[in-house]
């Protein structure tokens, strides 16, 4: 859209997209972004410049030698994972949590509410987590939800997913869609959290997908019931 | 001798071809871990960023999408992007920012597509990081490779907020602006 309020925001945008790119954007600068960006599609490329920068930004680090064996040791890791040997290695844990964690940290929402459920075994509160998988079943990132008596979803965008701005939704066992939020994908990597709006108006989520601009389904995250 | 492009390395690696998953390990991993020890800072805990980087780059290879960007770009992004999820937590950068991109003589095997990139885009983004203003730099490394907020760069280097934005925009224009030019030099 080229109305009047979409160009009025790209001078702000502008300034910010080098660090919505550096995924350290976070509180309602990130929501004023995503919103313009959602409505705008010259600052949308734009957005997919700074993110070609930020991914040419590694290659500058100097190459090291790894600790000797561990080229054998990582393919031992991939042919484990090849013969579909379900184990989750402790680091796995670790990155997982962390990018929940992450998440949460950038979205700047109740981060010590859902933190303390997480680590609040003995309460009724539980975090569930679901794979979101896109066309073909492609992993596209891991979907997070805590149970009780309120709801806060995280989502965290995997290396599945392509530049772009997607709607987070949710979807009830009645098939009422809300939309929760927006979420920005930058060098294969997207972080979104953000707590469920009322019970009255929402039912518990059964799944919670990212949604394109023009209103395709990118990939779905879908929870239990054991997880709702 | 004839040398497997990155590209197609890429490829043998998400069917899952034995030799072309060796061949991908044996020429990504100086790179790769490269990058996770610069970051972490440990060498156990940058092997498991490396190792984990792999398994992300095999299950994730078919997202790959070539008009974005070069193999290398794309799997060390994801080596930054892991690693800097496992010092998020860490209170103080314990790594001297500057230190980070020393650059010491490029090591083991490196592809065609490397030798081209060597010469062009790399070296140009790192000729652009040498004439950054140290402060800018500074500041551009710790939200680039530390994940550190503007908020963060203004508490621990004791500036007003509005001037670590602009260190880490102006930094970040100049960056952009490098490889720009370069694409147009080489067209
Ligand atoms: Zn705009």
């Amino acid at each position: 859209m080229n109305d009047k309020s979409a160009r009025s925001g790209c001078v702000p945008t502008a300034e910010l997209l080098p660090e919505l790119a550096l995924g350290i954007l976070g509180g309602t600068e990130r929501a004023d972004v995503l919103a313009h960006l959602d409505r705008c599609a010259a600052c949308r490329d734009e957005s997919a410049a700074w993110a070609a920068t930020v991914d040419a930004l590694p290659t500058v680090l100097a190459d090291q030698e790894p600790p000797s064996g561990f080229e054998a040791r990582t393919l031992e890791r991939l042919r484990a994972d090849r013969d579909r040997v379900p184990r989750r290695s402790t680091v796995q844990r670790v990155l997982m949590l962390a990018a929940v964690v992450a998440a949460v940290i950038i979205a700047s929402v109740a981060a010590i509410r859902i933190i303390d459920a997480r680590s609040d075994t003995s309460s009724s509160t539980a975090l569930a987590s679901a794979r979101m998988v896109g066309n073909g079943g492609k992993h596209a990132g891991n979907a997070f939800m805590t149970s009780g008596s309120e709801h806060y979803v995280f989502v965290d965008v995997d290396y599945g997913v392509k530049t772009g701005i997607y709607r987070v939704e949710s979807v009830d066992s009645s098939d009422r869609v809300t939309a929760l939020g927006m979420v920005a994908v930058t060098a294969g990597h997207g972080a979104w959290a953000g707590e469920l709006p009322g019970r009255a108006t929402v039912g518990t989520p059964r799944m919670v997908r990212l949604v394109e601009p023009g209103g395709e389904v990118l990939c779905v995250a879908k929870f239990g019931r054991a997880a709702a | 001798m004839w040398v497997v492009s990155d590209d197609a390395l890429l490829d043998g690696l998400a069917t899952g071809d034995p030799d072309a998953t060796a061949a991908f390990v044996e020429r990504f991993q100086r790179r790769v871990f490269g990058v996770a020890i610069r970051i972490v800072n440990d060498p156990r805990l940058a092997e498991d960023v490396a190792q984990e980087t792999f398994l992300r780059a095999w299950q994730r290879a078919e997202a790959f999408d070539p008009r974005r960007g070069t193999v290398a770009a794309w799997l060390l992004t994801i080596a930054r992007n892991l690693a800097i999820d496992t010092v998020r937590l860490r209170r103080v950068v314990i790594v001297d920012p500057a230190e980070i991109l020393d650059r010491r003589e490029p090591t083991g095997e490196r592809g065609p597509d490397d030798l081209a990139l060597l010469s062009s885009e790399t070296e140009r983004l790192h000729a652009a990081l040498g004439d950054l203003p140290p402060d800018q730099c500074r500041a551009l490394v710790l939200a680039a490779f530390f994940g550190r907020t503007a908020r963060e760069i203004s508490e621990s280097e004791s500036i007003p907020l509005g001037t670590a934005k602009t260190r880490i925009r102006t930094a970040m224009l100049r960056l952009r602006a490098a490889l720009v030019d370069d694409t147009e030099a080489s067209e």
